[in-house]
């Protein structure tokens, strides 16, 4: 769970970019715009159910300790990721040839 | 307080210690003599060799180098030919990438790793040997094709269809997929190594909140290995499959793609940037604070900002294609996420600020290496937040400011750093320091050097001068930035003359004799350095132990700390747990050796042989180098000799399986590479669908429902027989042998089964992009299939010989844990191959 962050990135990058890019090869570029913004949404609440979790955990350890803090700042860092990976979807039309 | 604050609050042995003590741990970890040096296993050794090798082909890179810039000093040139030209800018970035780059960061990491974890080695000290060996043997061969007109000349990144048999005839290209995918092996072994070396053997004590970042940077280096790579070692089989059978992976007018090369090469080649940068990043983390006399600002945060470089990185791939026509959006995701990535990287950059800010940094000679880094690598990094902006990138695609871009973050952020690493670390492994005056002599040649050859290279491209072209004509205003840019190169050729003539002079290798602690450095790998390491394994308290403790080198000296001897008269080390470094199992490690130097040689041959298509020798090569593999596995398990104490109350067992021990650690890193290949294989099966569609079979021209059932009925038998021979272990031989003869027949013929069904469908893999696809996964299953037939091979052998039971289990347990793996892709390719097919037919 430590790596939930940049993993849960990860995912949606992947999704949001192979669904444009299935979506484009079926001709349905609305289908894309509506996936994106559910993988996103699913992505953010997963993230902040991972922060608050982690946030919130009290270990003995000291190494376990360490990697919750960790795993917190990943989150966040995940959550950035994942809205700068959004973005696009809402400021560039779907399957627009760049020539 | 002078003992660290082990779990006893007290040293872990009483002095004085028993007398023929010191003497017994020498001589279990004694060193081949003469030519025999050449068995030796010791972290250290290999360390050397290790990064001597990837200097001295930086050197010979850098001299490929010197040679374009004589080129292209002035126009017109006529100093060497197009096809030479092109032969060595091919030979230089593949050199430079990926036999001196990735080998040179990870020599750092075989030689300091151990010293710096508090281990007396890592944990698989053959295979470290192993990488070296192929490395050095496949790179000697790989440079020397330049010498006999063989050699590449399709640019590092090997594009088709440039790369294609039909415009690159010739065994060239072959040498460069085929050399580069063995050499690719050399650095996954060591990934695995390091991995593991750094979860489980690490002093006790030494969570992972006291790790050093070094550390961390090796262990997330290696991580990004074992998924990056395999995307390009992917990509080299297809593209030899290609060349060598036809099958149309890259060919666009048969449903195959080129820009699946370019997805495949790019999925690994930022990643790569990042397998570079990292773990110079963590020298300098290291470097920093104890030249600046203080703690490095925000430990936790540069972790952090580490782990999530590591995993941006391979979010950015596609910022190498932005000019190939992928729909506006999707550069968008790629563009967002390349600027991304500047953040993590700059929370570094503001850390080690923060530190020299907060602390007083010492102008030493690798504070000034270190000092460049930083000014030339946040260039390189702006330009590069420069080139994530799409529309800048279609002007400036395939220019020199791409060449200056990429120079000012692989020189500056690696070069830099390994060379202040050179000076810093030098009196912890050589009897004598380098010299502090050469060291800033060369400090200030390479640093003018490098900014007067590439600053220019910026306006060169900008105004309009491609990459790659071997002359250019006067007049267009690229002649005095192209002469300057030459006048640059020597100088960091003079620089580089003056570091080889500070090693003659002053580097002397050691092992008992070391200068020692001279910058008064906080970490354990600068306590002593024999073969074994230091004389006992220290409790690590703090992030700096030496600073926490400063009696802790005598200390460790004299024994007082965990496993002062040998227990069993052998090479040991403590196996800690994961995150709170806890012993959990004295570990005996192997000495010198010959089959894994002998093992080395024939895979590389196998390799290269294979390139000159002499196939029935290398086959034999082959043979002989898995022999060779078995023949160094056979004592790699010895059996229990009940606990042994290292000191401090603490009795840890000598034979553990299952999850305790690292080989299983190993063979999961090992199935993750596998299975990251296997990724890799699934987007290009998907990818080419969405390319070519037309080109791929009706549902009514697929393979009938009931072969794909017989297959799965196959696999799951195979499955069924392991799960009944891991019952019966230890309890009856001959039926465990029939289980286990059942299982891997029944893998295999799943496979028939499936290759046949395809071919009776009337599918052809030189037919179109989807049949080559096709046949290729089943490549990728036959692979793991003869993987897991080795290794049923190896337990067979190893039970019929009694060392192979219920107890002594690792063998088995690691063969189950590929079999599963091999299972589970086996069905999920039956899922593809045939069920993707027939949903969106």
């Amino acid at each position: 769970m430590w790596l939930a962050g940049p993993i849960v990135w990860a995912l949606h990058l992947a999704v949001v970019y192979g669904a444009e890019s299935f979506a484009c090869s079926r001709g349905s570029a609305a289908a894309h715009s509506v996936l994106g913004a559910m993988a996103t949404l699913v992505a953010l609440v997963m993230l902040a159910i991972l922060v608050v979790q982690a946030s919130g955990r009290r270990r003995v350890a000291n190494g376990a300790t360490f990697m919750d803090r960790v795993a917190v700042w990943l989150g966040v860092a995940g959550m950035a990721g994942v809205i700068a990976s959004y973005l696009p979807v809402l400021m560039i039309p779907a399957c627009l040839s760049p020539a | 307080m002078t003992v660290a604050a082990t779990p006893t609050g007290e040293y872990p042995h009483p002095l004085p210690r028993p007398p023929d003590e010191l003497d017994r741990l020498k001589a279990a970890w004694a060193l081949p003599k003469g030519w025999r040096i050449v068995s030796a296993v010791n972290n250290t050794v290999i360390g050397y060799l290790y990064i001597a090798t990837a200097f001295g082909f930086f050197v010979l890179a850098g001299i490929l180098a010197l040679l374009m810039r004589t080129q292209l000093a002035v126009p017109d040139n006529t100093f060497i030919s197009q096809e030479t030209y092109n032969q060595l800018f091919t030979m230089h970035g593949t050199v430079m990438m990926f036999l001196f780059a990735v080998p040179a960061v990870e020599a750092m990491g075989v030689l300091l790793l151990p010293q710096m974890l508090g281990a007396r080695d890592l944990p698989f000290p053959r295979l470290g040997a192993f990488a070296f060996w192929v490395y050095l043997v496949g790179g000697l061969v790989f440079f020397c094709t330049l010498f006999v007109g063989m050699a590449p000349r399709d640019g590092w990144f090997m594009y088709p269809p440039l790369s294609s048999e039909r415009f690159s005839p010739g065994v060239g290209a072959d040498f460069w997929l085929l050399g580069i995918g063995f050499i690719e092996i050399s650095a996954i072994a060591g990934a695995i190594e390091i991995i593991v070396g750094v979860m489980r053997t690490r002093a006790p004590g030494m969570t992972l909140a006291r790790m050093p970042i070094f550390a961390w940077t090796m262990l997330i280096l290696a991580g990004m290995i074992v998924f990056a790579f395999p995307a390009v070692i992917l990509a080299t089989i297809l593209l030899e499959l290609e060349r060598a059978f036809g099958w149309p992976f890259f060919i666009a007018e048969r449903g195959g793609d080129p820009l699946l090369w370019q997805h495949l090469f790019w999925f690994f080649g930022h990643p790569e940037v990042y397998i570079i940068f990292l773990p110079a990043a963590g020298m300098v983390s290291m470097i920093v604070p104890t030249m600046a006399g203080t703690s490095l600002v925000g430990h936790r945060l540069i972790v952090v900002a580490l782990i999530a470089t590591g995993f941006f990185s391979f979010g950015l791939w596609v910022h190498h294609m932005f000019t190939t026509g992928i729909p506006a959006r999707s550069l968008g995701f790629f563009s967002a996420a390349s600027m991304a990535v500047s953040v993590p990287s700059g929370i570094q950059v503001f850390a080690w600020i923060a530190t020299i800010a907060a602390g007083r940094l010492r102008l030493t000679a690798a504070s000034l290496f270190v000092l460049g880094f930083l000014t030339v690598f946040t260039l390189g990094g702006l330009t590069g937040v420069m080139l994530a902006m799409v529309p800048f990138d279609w002007q400036a695609h395939d220019t020199y400011f791409v060449v200056a871009h990429f120079h000012y973050v692989l020189v500056g952020g690696m070069v830099f750093p390994l060379l202040a690493a050179f000076y810093y670390w030098a009196p912890a492994f050589s009897e004598k320091p380098l010299s502090e005056r050469l060291g800033k002599w060369a400090f200030g040649l390479i640093f003018t050097g490098f900014n007067v050859a590439f600053f220019p290279m910026h306006v060169t491209g900008l105004i309009g001068m491609p990459r790659r072209v071997y002359t250019y004509p006067a007049g267009l205003g690229w002649d005095w930035l192209n002469l300057v840019s030459t006048v640059g190169a020597f100088m960091v050729a003079a620089a580089i003359l003056v570091i080889l003539v500070d090693f003659v002079r002053n580097l002397r290798p050691t092992l008992t004799d070391a200068a020692g602690n001279i910058w008064k450095a906080g970490t354990l790998e600068w306590m002593e350095n024999h073969t074994y390491g230091a004389r006992s394994v220290p409790y690590v308290d703090s992030l700096e132990p030496l600073w926490a403790h400063p009696t802790m080198v005598d200390d460790v000296h004299q024994g007082r700390y965990y496993l002062p001897g040998t227990n069993t008269g052998g090479r040991e080390a403590i196996v800690t747990s994961a995150v709170e470094a806890e012993p959990q199992y004295l570990m005996r490690l192997p000495g010198p050796g010959w089959a894994h130097v002998l093992a080395a040689f024939f895979t590389a041959a196998f390799f290269l042989l294979l390139t000159v298509k002499a196939v029935t020798i290398a086959l034999a090569c082959g043979a002989l180098a898995v022999a060779m593999i078995v023949a160094w596995m056979w004592n790699s398990d010895p059996a229990s000799v009940g606990r042994a104490d290292i000191g401090g109350g603490i009795a840890l067992p000598t034979y553990v399986s299952g999850p305790v021990h690292p080989a299983w650690w190993a063979m999961c890193v090992l199935i993750a590479v596998a299975g990251a290949l296997y990724l890799s294989y699934v987007f290009g099966y998907l990818y080419l669908w969405t390319v070519a569609p037309q080109t791929w079979p009706a549902a009514s021209a697929l393979p009938a429902a009931s072969w794909i059932i017989l297959a799965a009925a196959l696999l799951v038998a195979s499955g069924v027989a392991l799960s009944a021979a891991q019952r019966i272990l230890g309890r009856s031989r001959p039926a465990f042998a029939i289980l286990v003869a059942i299982g891997v027949a029944s893998l295999a013929a799943a496979l028939i089964v499936d290759v046949l069904s395809q071919w009776r469908s009337g599918l052809r893999p030189e037919a179109s992009g989807h049949g080559a696809m096709v046949y290729a996964g089943a490549v990728l299953q036959a692979q793991v299939s003869a993987a897991v037939a080795v290794m049923a091979a190896f337990a067979l052998m190893r039970l019929a010989r009694g060392l192979l039971d219920a107890e002594r289990r690792v063998v088995f347990d690691n063969l189950r844990l590929m079999w599963i793996y091999a299972v589970g892709q086996g069905l999920f390719s039956l899922l593809l191959t045939h069920g993707f097919p027939r949903a969106v037919g």
